[in-house]
């Protein structure tokens, strides 16, 4: 059906007019055209840095809290539940186990793909429980992927990192009994 | 590096620059496009005249903002306009010294609603409020149809 939202109601005279494109295009009504300057600097904070900085060196690092004991991954200057600065760097493991995922049929620009993405959180070994990030998985099926898997970042090679989470391609299974 | 020590340069972090992609195209209006346009052609400061509360307005309108009616009828403000407040500039729009002073007001003319603010074509302390000024305009080649055809308004002899 086609749609008449734009028609006008009998009776009622809008007031104004609806400039179309081509009025705008032609430069048949007046017009200013602007960019405003509105530059940004946008930084990672304090922990994310020192974090991604350590992803391009092929490692995890996280925060560890004295006062409740745990380990914050990913790393956080700031414990939530003591409401105290944590206290020191610790480096942990790139292995865990599938916390949570998702067998994606749209890739990241929501367009429709035939062979599934695997997403999901991973929690890592060496953190407090639960504590993870999330990520790509590889090496898997829809049939095989599975919450408790135990799995492995696969890095890139250490010329093509750049300080992004992208510098882990994916995280894989781990065989059966390893860790 | 603790928590308590702030960092407020971002620079000094891993840190992202960008550019907000904000562009607009700003048209004037109904009202403002006829103002502009006989300001461009015929260097007249249109009004807008409410039939319904007898009431004119400059700049000129679509709307009444009394009653609320819709204006269809156009006139012409009067030569003559009075400065009801004015304003010495030391800073130019990005707050930079200005090499010279610069004089605005707010200019109104006699039984219209509303009003214009503008340059003042006179030197600081020269002139006061009340005075009687009239409109200059630049010449008809050099004018674009924008407010600035209008040069500003100069304070009558």
């Amino acid at each position: 059906m086609k749609s008449k939202s734009r028609a006008k109601p009998k009776g009622i005279a809008w007031a104004g007019e609806e400039l179309s494109q081509k009025q705008i295009d032609r430069g048949s009504v007046l017009q200013t055209r602007y960019r405003p300057e509105a530059k940004y600097s946008w930084a990672a904070g304090q922990a994310m840095s020192r974090f991604l900085e350590e992803l391009q060196n092929g490692k995890l690092i996280a925060r560890k809290c004295q006062a409740c004991q745990r380990t914050l991954f990913p790393p956080r200057m700031f414990c939530e539940q003591c409401y105290r600065p944590t206290d020191e760097w610790v480096y942990i493991k790139d292995t865990g186990m599938i916390e949570t995922f998702s067998v994606s049929y749209l890739d990241k620009d929501a367009k429709r793909i035939t062979d599934p993405i695997f997403v999901g959180v991973v929690s890592v070994d060496g953190a407090s429980p639960q504590m993870g990030m999330m990520h790509y998985f590889g090496e898997v099926t829809k049939e095989s992927i599975r919450i408790g898997l135990r799995v492995k970042a696969v890095w890139k090679p250490p010329q093509e990192r750049t300080g992004s989470v992208l510098d882990i391609r994916y995280w894989k299974p781990l065989p059966e009994g390893r860790r | 590096m603790t928590f308590l020590e702030k960092t407020a340069d971002p620079r000094k972090l891993r840190h992202w620059k960008g550019d907000v992609e904000a562009d607009y195209i700003y048209t004037a209006g109904i009202g403002g496009e006829k103002m502009l346009r006989a300001i461009q052609k015929d260097r007249t400061l249109v009004t807008a005249i409410c039939k319904h509360c007898d009431r004119t307005f400059f700049p000129p309108r679509i709307y009444c903002e009394h009653c609320l009616h819709r204006i269809r009828k156009w006139g012409k403000a009067p030569g003559k306009a009075t400065v009801a407040a004015l304003s010495v500039a030391r800073l130019d729009e990005y707050g930079r010294p200005l090499a010279e002073l610069q004089v605005w007001g707010l200019f109104r003319f006699e039984g219209v609603d509303g009003g214009l603010v503008h340059r003042l074509l006179a030197a600081p302390g020269k002139t006061a409020v009340g005075t009687a000024v009239r409109p200059v305009f630049k010449d008809a080649r050099k004018r674009t149809g924008e407010i600035n055809d209008l040069i500003g308004f100069v304070p009558l002899k």
